[in-house]
């Protein structure tokens, strides 16, 4: 079994090797060429690219433990805020493309030094995206070496499976550019639905089918099949502040939006917008199946230990090494997606060339999530980490959409944005509480930035320029 | 009439919303109590999979009319 393994990620490293090849061919080293595939992906690459971004580790190992341990209410966590996104997501990116469309746009930190006219709003952009892009960064790590070291123990432990999967995510982002990580975001996304299917029907199968693995899961723990779920977590609150902060994503995280920009033309962005939906449905859909299964038997297991016999030990070794390579690719592409988009961040708008200096700011970065993936103490909660990420990053989502629509956006909104960051940070270390009221914190602070974004400097000026003279 | 008009405009964002509003109330109708004892899947879960399909049928139709 062990020797089929290793073969898998043989062949993914060829694959990847190619990829960076033909990458290279069609690169320039210009900003254009290599971080923005010259603004022509079509829809049908389009959403292969933003679907592996956003599907990662995450939706192939913590959803299935999330499913396992919280129930069915994880449809309602990113089922349905993922089928949401993609609404939103084709609303929004309408506008801010028809907005931004005599602008050329080379990044989101450039982006708001041209609106705001003032450096503060990208450094407080710069520093919020740094720090909570890490944890997301740090699951992909985390997930794919855990993985790894439970089907293929190596000497080293968890550190040589995630310091040799961290610098090829370095390496594979800095040498290839867009184009060679929109190759392996192609791969993925296929490799990530196939995969998932067979082991869900293998699963349902095993539980003697779907009415059976239904009522196993009603006889054994029935909390599993409503909300909040046995531990309680999937409470409105949590989940109203899930589906806000991961709708703002396609705002606030860089892959994200540069994908949104990048897309050749409107139609081919709200082609995109019906495929990216479709494929978020059939895509979390097996992970439900896979989840349920493993709370009928394996519920008393370590995360680690359930990902090991649900896709491992359960399954054909085919298909477990077919799920390695999806998982592989699945960190892969969606870290070095975060990774590139955060570096692009950090180049100089005015050089037309791709420089070194956010090269090494990034391999920090990396080494930082490196370091959180492997020592935080919330290893085994993927999904908590992620949470983490996507509420941190939603706190930036007033002043960017001020930034791009109001015509001279509140100078207040940066500050303020960078005091309740501030908070936040103290809200994660555990100095002040998560939820005040029954209300998560979260809520309040995004409710009191919008409110900020909405008073528009350029009303205060029209307020008191027409106020008549006595 | 101004009103219907402006509603009219922004159908998109106020279906949204309903979806939305519709996702975090607890009410499981008839039919999804229906399709419970058809298919045997949780109500939750039916529940979840139309708002899920509602949301994705709503991007289709946005898509339809901003493709040219």
């Amino acid at each position: 079994m062990k020797a089929i393994f290793l073969g898998f990620i043989l062949v993914y490293f060829l694959l990847i090797g190619l990829a960076l090849l033909i990458a290279n061919k069609k690169n320039e080293n210009t900003v254009s060429s290599l971080r923005l595939f010259d603004k022509s992906l079509l829809s049908y690459i389009g959403f292969l690219t933003y679907a592996a971004t956003l599907f990662s580790t995450f939706t192939l190992l913590g959803l299935p433990n999330f499913f396992r341990t919280h129930g069915v209410g994880a449809w309602v966590f990113l089922g349905i805020t993922d089928t949401a996104l993609v609404a939103f997501l084709l609303w929004v990116g309408l506008k801010v493309r028809k907005k931004l469309k005599d602008y050329d746009f080379k990044n989101m930190a450039s982006l708001l030094y041209h609106k705001y006219k003032s450096p503060l709003p990208k450094i407080i952009y710069l520093i919020t995206i740094f720090l909570f892009l890490m944890p997301y960064v740090a699951i992909q790590i985390r997930g794919v070496s855990a993985f790894l070291q439970n089907i293929l123990p190596s000497a080293s432990g968890l550190w040589g499976w995630g310091i040799m999967f961290t610098f090829m995510i370095v390496i594979y982002s800095a040498v290839g550019g867009i184009r060679a990580i929109v190759y392996s975001d192609i791969f993925q996304a296929v490799i990530l639905l196939v995969v998932t299917y067979l082991i869900a029907f293998n699963c349902i199968e095993m539980a003697g089918g779907m009415e059976s693995l239904f009522t196993k899961v009603a006889n054994q723990k029935p909390q599993l099949l409503t909300v909040p779920g046995p531990k309680g977590l999937f409470s409105t609150s949590f989940l109203l502040i899930s589906f806000i902060t991961i709708i703002l994503m396609t705002i606030t995280q860089p892959q994200l939006f540069t994908r949104m920009m990048i897309i050749k033309s409107n139609q081919e962005f709200a082609k995109m917008a019906i495929w990216l939906g479709i494929f978020a449905f059939i895509v979390i859909l097996p992970t439900t199946f896979i989840g349920l299964y493993g709370s009928v038997y394996y519920y008393d297991l370590a995360p680690d230990d359930f990902w090991t016999q649900v896709f491992i030990n359960d399954q054909n070794v085919w298909v477990g090494g077919l799920l390695m390579l999806g998982l592989l690719s699945a960190a892969m592409s969606t870290a070095d997606s975060q990774i590139f988009a955060l570096e692009g961040e950090f180049d100089n708008p005015k050089q037309e060339e791709v420089g070194w200096g956010s090269t090494v700011l990034i391999t920090i970065f990396a080494i930082i999530s490196l370091l959180l993936a492997l020592l935080n103490p919330y290893q085994d909660e993927l999904v908590k980490l992620a949470t983490l990420s996507f509420q941190g990053t939603a706190l930036t989502a007033p002043m960017i959409l001020s930034g791009i629509f109001s015509n001279r956006p509140n100078r207040f909104i940066a500050p303020a944005t960078g005091l309740v960051v501030l908070i936040f940070i103290f809200v994660v270390f555990g100095y002040l509480p998560t939820q005040i009221m029954d209300i998560h914190i979260v809520f309040y602070m995004l409710g009191t930035l919008s409110l900020i974004a909405l008073k528009p400097a350029d009303t205060a000026k029209i307020a008191s320029s027409t106020t008549p003279v006595k | 009439m101004a009103f219907f008009s402006r509603l009219k405009k922004h159908w998109y964002p106020l279906s949204f919303l309903f979806l939305t509003i519709l996702t975090f109330s607890p009410i499981i109708t008839e039919s999804e109590a229906t399709i419970n004892e058809l298919l045997h899947l949780p109500p939750l879960l039916i529940k979840g999979f139309i708002i899920s399909l509602l949301f994705l049928i709503l991007t289709a139709i946005y898509a339809g009319l901003n493709k040219r």
